[in-house]
């Protein structure tokens, strides 16, 4: 489903993210991606949304070389793939519902479908009873949580996270953590960048390990 | 990619609920903010209404030409050599052709008579021995077969000049003939002032979009991010650009109406003093779309070109 091969990622600024990363994962399969800070976690889950292109190396997702896709497919293609952000990325002048309604709209669903899918979001994440509220009223756990409500309302087929429980108390952070393993269940394949390692270790899933880059 | 477990969606009815959001959405953002909403649309409805008011005013100074009792005619002098029988013969076979509407006939004699009756000149014309008037031909061309009125007036003129019992020929180029020139100024220098004012229509809803854009800037990085097409963004500004024409547009009717209607008093009073039965005469059915689809075109080229520039300039890929 995921694979990489030699691939190396330089920044125009001339900082080097990733460089000869060899990886492979099946379909349905759900796996922790782990390393220091700064190793290039962020920056190995970008290419594989297709947020950026690797500098050298190839990548594939379901088969296809993502440097060779279709400028006008690349859309499509992303609607696949569900991203939990490191900073949300939360539309501050839309409610929470909406937030989440937004990859259903885009894929054009019935208003009728897109409240019930949205309900079923916001209950896996146990925020029915914040619907109506705006970003800015809600705590940076709970906001975490609609980002997480909002990358898997399309039940897309990869789900990738980027330290989706930085901001979440333990006990919370169990919960998203049997959640993303739930949508792993349904058939996603998950990859989860975390450096939260006792909680990774009791999910008792592969762990791949990103060593930063000497230079 | 394994999509197998999603709802299939027909790409029509994709598209139909793409513009239902894209058409709630822009106008309740219009709705929002109304009071630039309501500076922008006054800005597009001043710059509209001076051209389709110009537009107005020649059209009714078109129908004062119009008249047709002021369709202009020909004097054909004929020479003293011939005959009236020899004149009114000519005279029947000019009405033969086709860019003549009617002929006249006015022998010497009776040109003398209404001579006579003008004051002043009846005392002068008894001094003469013989009659010094010619027989004249008066020519009204059939208006309908002209083109440019003014160049085949000359055309027909020359032509007449042609025959050898025709000594002169006259042109009665009157006023409505030189208005008649002027309006086809008139009507060029409008175009370039519509050409202009349509073009600041185009800035107005391409700036005030661009200012749109900017302010949702994250909105459409986010969009981007979870997978929306350029389309898909691109819609709801197109819309806004749609609404700030069709209104601005609809608003520059309002106001050409109402200036209409207040003048309407005054060419009605100014009309009967002149004996005149001309009435003002409104923009029509044909103008009014005509105004209402060019403006929302203004609004949807302003609006492509606000959001293309940004869409392109964009980092994501
Ligand atoms: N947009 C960027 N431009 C330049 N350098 C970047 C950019 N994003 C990340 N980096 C650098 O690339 C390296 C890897 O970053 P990142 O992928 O964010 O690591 P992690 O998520 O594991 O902390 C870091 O040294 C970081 O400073
Ligand atoms: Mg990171």
């Amino acid at each position: 489903m995921i694979e990489f091969k030699a691939v190396s990622k330089q920044y125009p600024t001339g900082q080097l993210a990733l460089y000869n990363v060899n990886l492979s994962m099946q379909q349905g399969e759900m796996a922790f991606l782990t390393g220091h800070s700064g190793a290039g976690k962020s920056t190995l889950l970008k290419l594989i949304a297709l947020l950026d292109s690797p500098s050298d190396g190839i990548v594939t997702i379901a088969g296809q070389n993502t440097q060779s896709i279709n400028k006008r497919k690349i859309p499509a293609f992303r609607r696949n793939i569900g991203v939990i952000f490191q900073d949300h990325h939360l539309l501050k002048d839309r409610n929470v519902f909406d937030n989440i309604a937004l990859p259903l709209k885009i894929e054009g669903m019935r208003p009728h479908d897109i409240k019930r899918r949205v309900r079923a979001a916001l209950d896996k994440v146990d925020l029915l009873k914040k619907e109506k509220e705006y970003p800015q009223m809600l705590s940076a756990g709970e906001k975490q949580r609609v980002g997480i409500a909002r990358a898997v309302v399309n039940k897309p087929s990869i789900i990738l996270a980027d330290e989706p429980t930085g901001n979440l108390d333990p006990d919370l952070a169990l919960d998203i953590m049997h959640t993303f393993k739930q949508f792993n269940e349904y058939g996603s394949t998950v990859l989860i960048a975390s450096h939260d390692h006792a909680l990774i270790k009791d999910m008792k899933k592969r762990i791949i390990v990103l060593r930063k880059v000497k230079r | 990619m394994a999509s197998t477990y999603k709802p299939a969606n027909s790409p029509s009815r994709v598209l139909l609920s793409h513009h239902k959001e894209a058409i709630d959405f822009s106008l309740s953002h219009l709705w929002q903010s109304q009071l630039s909403t309501w500076i922008t649309l006054a800005a597009i409805a001043i710059a509209l209404s001076l051209p389709a008011s110009l537009y107005l005013l020649l059209q009714n100074l078109k129908t004062l030409t119009d008249d047709k009792r002021e369709v202009p005619t020909i004097s054909l002098f004929i020479k003293q050599s011939i005959t009236e029988q020899q004149a009114r013969d000519r005279g029947e076979l000019l009405q033969e052709l086709s860019e003549i509407d009617k002929v006249i006939m006015v022998p010497k004699s009776e040109a003398l008579e209404d001579f006579r009756n003008i004051t002043g000149f009846a005392e002068t014309l008894e001094t003469l021995d013989e009659n010094p008037l010619p027989h004249v031909l008066v020519v009204t061309p059939h208006m309908d077969l002209f083109g440019e009125p003014e160049l085949d007036m000359t055309k027909l003129a020359r032509k007449l000049e042609g025959y050898p019992e025709i000594d002169l020929v006259q042109m009665d180029i009157e006023w409505v003939q030189r208005l008649r020139g002027i309006l086809r100024i008139a009507e060029r220098a409008v175009m370039l002032i519509s050409l202009l004012l349509g073009l600041t229509v185009l800035l107005v809803i391409g700036n005030t979009i661009k200012l749109n854009v900017e302010s949702r800037k994250e909105e459409i990085d986010v969009a981007k991010l979870i997978g929306a097409t350029s389309s898909y963004i691109r819609r709801p500004f197109i819309y806004s650009g749609i609404w700030y024409g069709l209104f601005g547009g609809v608003l520059s009717l309002v106001i050409v109406h109402l200036a209409l209607y207040s003048l309407v008093p005054a060419v009605e009073e100014l009309a009967r003093l002149y004996g005149s039965s001309f009435q003002i005469g409104g923009l029509g059915f044909k103008m009014t779309l005509y105004i209402l689809l060019a403006s929302s075109l203004l609004g949807i080229i302003g609006a492509w070109i606000a959001v293309g520039r940004h869409l392109r300039s964009t980092t994501l890929p």
